[in-house]
């Protein structure tokens, strides 16, 4: 009998700490967001200029905003856009950029050189920057902000998956599929891709976090959500000048943001350890 | 009668590096057995995947059954591909660790018959090589190095090749698995008619399988023979200095 | 010179190594003969306090009158490459891709010694020629990976004996090299352990390699010694059913005998063309 260090797991994948409260702490995100579709502790949008910039209490949890506003209710309104916009922009990102980067792994040295340039231009331009710019073309909205996050996605993306696809076609299973007469294209999407799935969700996950603060720092701009649309970044803009005046308008909306952001990033890490096969099932002694 | 040939194989990696195999030919005669030996850098590993296909030479030719390579891979890529199968030095690579035993074990059959075994067929394979048709439930990192090896020996014999080319196939097993493993191929090979072509640095794997040797050194063949030739009676410097410096690694002992 | 008594070496409850008592003597080589898993590895880098620290050791190792386990890390500093030195697997891995071969061979010598650095060249060229290394000058200003296999782990040993340490741990140290080569690094390690005052325990899992440098041999299975003796007697009539079984499984080049034994016993094709 071998005893194989290796082979030694520290604890079921399934009870990690991450695992858990990410689910938790995610699944609470998207039920408020939920929810707010169809009810809010107050019309988000009634405005009343007398309850102005009320600290918290039990009749508005988190106080109101500038204009009278529950702020709770705006924040749970707010989530709907940063969660949609987060999320078509995290889905084109992740499809098209998992595509760039399979191909240029899996094709010769000279298109694979290509395609890791163009990736490499896409980066190195700040969503920030393209956002700018489509906002003064097309005009700001949420239409611009998928773009500009999703033209930053793609290539990051693509530039993660390179890596461990290359890795991976290198490894002899893959010269065994084809010499079982396996095609490329069948050895890529279906030996490759399951293979470098823990990356591809981490890395969703992280970018979701990310485009959540892009998307804040967006709005916070005035890029973003136009009235009367409102988003997390686009509260924490109309905070800031009274930061001092009423802190809470700033942190009870920056502390959803974190929350969130923390949410996603403890499920994406829960999630790649358990989908790893060789964590998450017993050693054989 | 010649079954698989090499004439004037010159390959290289890149496009302007050294030739990984420089002016080589070979002929295999159908039902023997050839080792292929030689040092790291000598172009053993190389060779055979060039034999089988997986990799194209940029000058020379290599026949099977007297066709050329590059006809059948154009007029029937999966005779070719039934032709010959290849077995690899690390088990532990050869698989795809997200499949299990199973449909890894039933890839070549579904590739190249374009059907599916059922659990029957696979489980005769399994038993046949040794191992608990349980085991095709499991994932590979479940499996121990010896065992996995004789599942890569069922997944290349599964679709009836006329020729095994064996990579290292012991290489990275343990000693006290290396002889049954061996002994497995042996059989095998017996039972199924299979021509085997074998490569390996280690003589004495090869001096017990092989009736013919080729001896490999820089991309070049240095000296070919029987067995009997080239470890009893070696000819070429080369040969000579390798199988003295083997013989002085290796296990002396009264029995 | 070197005393184990009772080696334990665990992790999270699980058994790994244990031995009872082991016993190297000034100047005397020793294998340990063993196949992977059989803990091998593990005991001798406990010797130098390299373990991952996930795992627990208990027990004793005396290094010339001191013991060595539970030293701190600035001690086993002190010893390290100075009075036992160890020689790994693979050099390729071994040694730092982004420095000179000249510069790392000195490494030793310039945390262990008070020479300056015109003299540690010259100790270092010295010491690459005693190993065997041609043309010295150009190698050193040469990089890891322009190195053959051979020349690399020829450089882990020059590096090995440059504070002439009293004990030369190797751990596998042929298996990465070809079988002309590995001949010759072991012919090199014998004169070595034979010129100076070092001792040697030689790791590895291949028999025959390790019955061309030891005079003892302590065989190795799950963790514990199975066979304690010198190299011919344990080879030639062992009494260890394990031991046996290894010895059994050793391929060994046939001879023109067995040859044409083989050959009658082997398949003809009876498939016809």
């Amino acid at each position: 009998m071998k005893k194989s260090i290796r082979n030694f797991r520290t604890q079921p994948a399934i009870k990690s700490p991450q695992l858990i409260v990410g689910i938790i702490l995610t699944g609470l995100v998207l039920a408020i967001t939920l929810v707010s579709f169809f009810w809010t502790p107050w019309d988000p949008i009634a405005i009343d200029v007398e309850k102005r910039l009320l600290t918290p209490s039990f009749s508005h949890w988190f106080g109101t905003d500038r204009l009278g506003r529950d702020l709770l209710s705006q924040i749970m309104v707010g989530s709907q856009n940063t969660l949609y916009v987060t999320l078509v922009s995290t889905l084109i990102g992740v499809v098209l950029g998992t595509s760039l980067g399979l191909a240029a792994a899996g094709s010769g040295p000279r298109w694979g050189g290509i395609l890791t340039r163009i990736s490499d231009i896409g980066i190195a331009i700040p969503s920030i920057l393209i956002a700018l710019v489509l906002a003064t073309t097309l005009g700001p909205g949420r239409l611009s902000v998928i773009i500009a996050i999703s033209f930053w996605f793609v290539p990051v993306t693509a530039r993660v998956v390179v890596g461990p696809a290359r890795q991976i076609l290198s490894l002899d299973f893959v010269e065994a599929a084809m010499t079982h007469g396996r095609t490329r294209m069948y050895i890529v999407f279906r030996q490759v891709l399951p293979n470098i799935a823990p990356i591809v969700i981490v890395q969703t996950s992280m970018m979701f976090a990310a485009g959540i603060l892009i998307e804040a720092s967006l709005s916070f701009l005035g890029v973003g959500a136009q009235p009367p649309t409102t988003s997390w970044g686009k509260i924490l803009m109309d905070s800031q000048p009274l930061v001092q005046e009423a802190p809470y308008y700033t942190l009870l909306p920056g502390s959803f943001v974190v929350i969130t952001v923390l949410a996603f990033n403890l499920l994406g890490d829960g999630l790649a350890v358990l989908l790893d096969p060789q964590q998450s099932q017993k050693g054989v002694a | 009668m010649p079954l698989v040939t090499a004439s004037n194989l010159k390959f290289r990696y890149s496009s302007s590096g050294p030739w990984t195999i420089n002016d080589v030919s070979l002929s295999i005669d159908a039902g023997t057995s050839v080792g292929i030996v030689g040092e790291s850098g000598s172009g053993k590993s190389t060779i055979i995947r060039l034999l089988s296909g997986l990799l194209t030479p940029q000058e020379g030719v290599v026949s099977i059954d007297g066709k050329n390579l590059s006809e059948w891979s154009k007029e029937s890529p999966r005779e070719l591909r039934r032709f010959g199968q290849l077995v690899f030095q690390s088990p532990r690579r050869s698989f795809d660790p997200r499949m299990r035993l199973g449909r890894a074990l039933s890839e070549p059959i579904r590739a190249l018959e374009k059907r599916t075994p059922n659990a029957e067929e696979l489980g005769s394979w399994m038993s046949r090589v040794g191992l608990s048709p349980e085991l095709l439930d499991r994932y590979p990192h479940q499996l121990s190095g010896g065992q996995l090896q004789r599942v890569s020996f069922a997944r290349a014999m599964s679709i009836g090749p006329q020729v095994l080319y064996a990579d290292e196939p012991t290489s990275s097993l343990d000693v006290s698995v290396q002889a049954q493993v061996l002994n497995l191929l042996m059989e095998l090979r017996k039972d199924l008619g299979l021509t085997l072509v074998l490569v390996s640095h280690d003589l004495a794997v090869v001096g017990r399988m092989c009736e013919r040797i080729i001896v490999m050194s820089g991309g070049r063949v240095v000296e070919e023979g029987t067995a009997v030739d080239i470890l009893v009676n070696p000819k070429h410097e080369y040969t000579i200095g390798l199988v003295e410096a083997a013989k002085a690694v290796s296990l002396k002992h009264e029995n | 010179m070197l005393e184990i008594n009772n080696l334990h070496i665990s992790i999270a409850g699980r058994s790994l190594v244990k031995i009872d008592h082991l016993v190297v003597a000034p100047n005397e080589r020793l294998g340990i003969v063993g196949e992977s898993g059989s803990g091998k590895t593990l005991t001798v880098l406990s010797i130098l306090g390299l373990l991952p620290t996930m795992m627990k050791v208990q027990g004793s190792v005396i290094f010339a009158g001191q013991e060595l386990l539970g030293r701190s890390e600035d001690d086993l500093a002190k010893i390290r490459g100075r009075d036992i030195a160890m020689v790994f697997q693979d050099p390729g891995r071994s040694l730092n891709p982004t420095m000179k071969i000249g510069r790392q061979a000195g490494e030793t010598l310039r945390l262990h010694s008070d020479l300056s650095k015109s003299e540690i060249k010259e100790k270092v060229l010295g010491l690459m020629h005693s190993v065997q290394l041609k043309d010295p000058e150009k190698l050193a200003s040469r990089y890891p990976h322009e190195l053959s296999g051979g020349q690399q782990q020829r450089v882990m040993i020059a590096m090995a004996i440059a504070c002439k340490p009293r004990l030369l741990i190797a751990d596998e140290p042929t298996t990465a090299l070809d079988v002309t080569v590995q001949q010759e690094v072991l012919k090199l390690l014998l004169k070595l352990s034979q010129e100076s005052d070092m001792a040697m325990v030689f790791v590895s899992h291949n028999l025959g390699v390790v019955q061309a440098v030891s005079e003892r041999i302590a065989v190795m299975h799950d963790g514990e010694i199975v066979e304690l003796g010198p190299t011919a007697q344990i080879l030639d009539s062992p009494s260890a059913a394990y031991t046996k079984e290894l010895i059994g499984a050793n391929l060994s080049i046939p001879d023109a005998q067995e040859l044409s034994r083989l050959s009658g016993s082997r398949f003809q094709n009876t498939r016809g063309v």
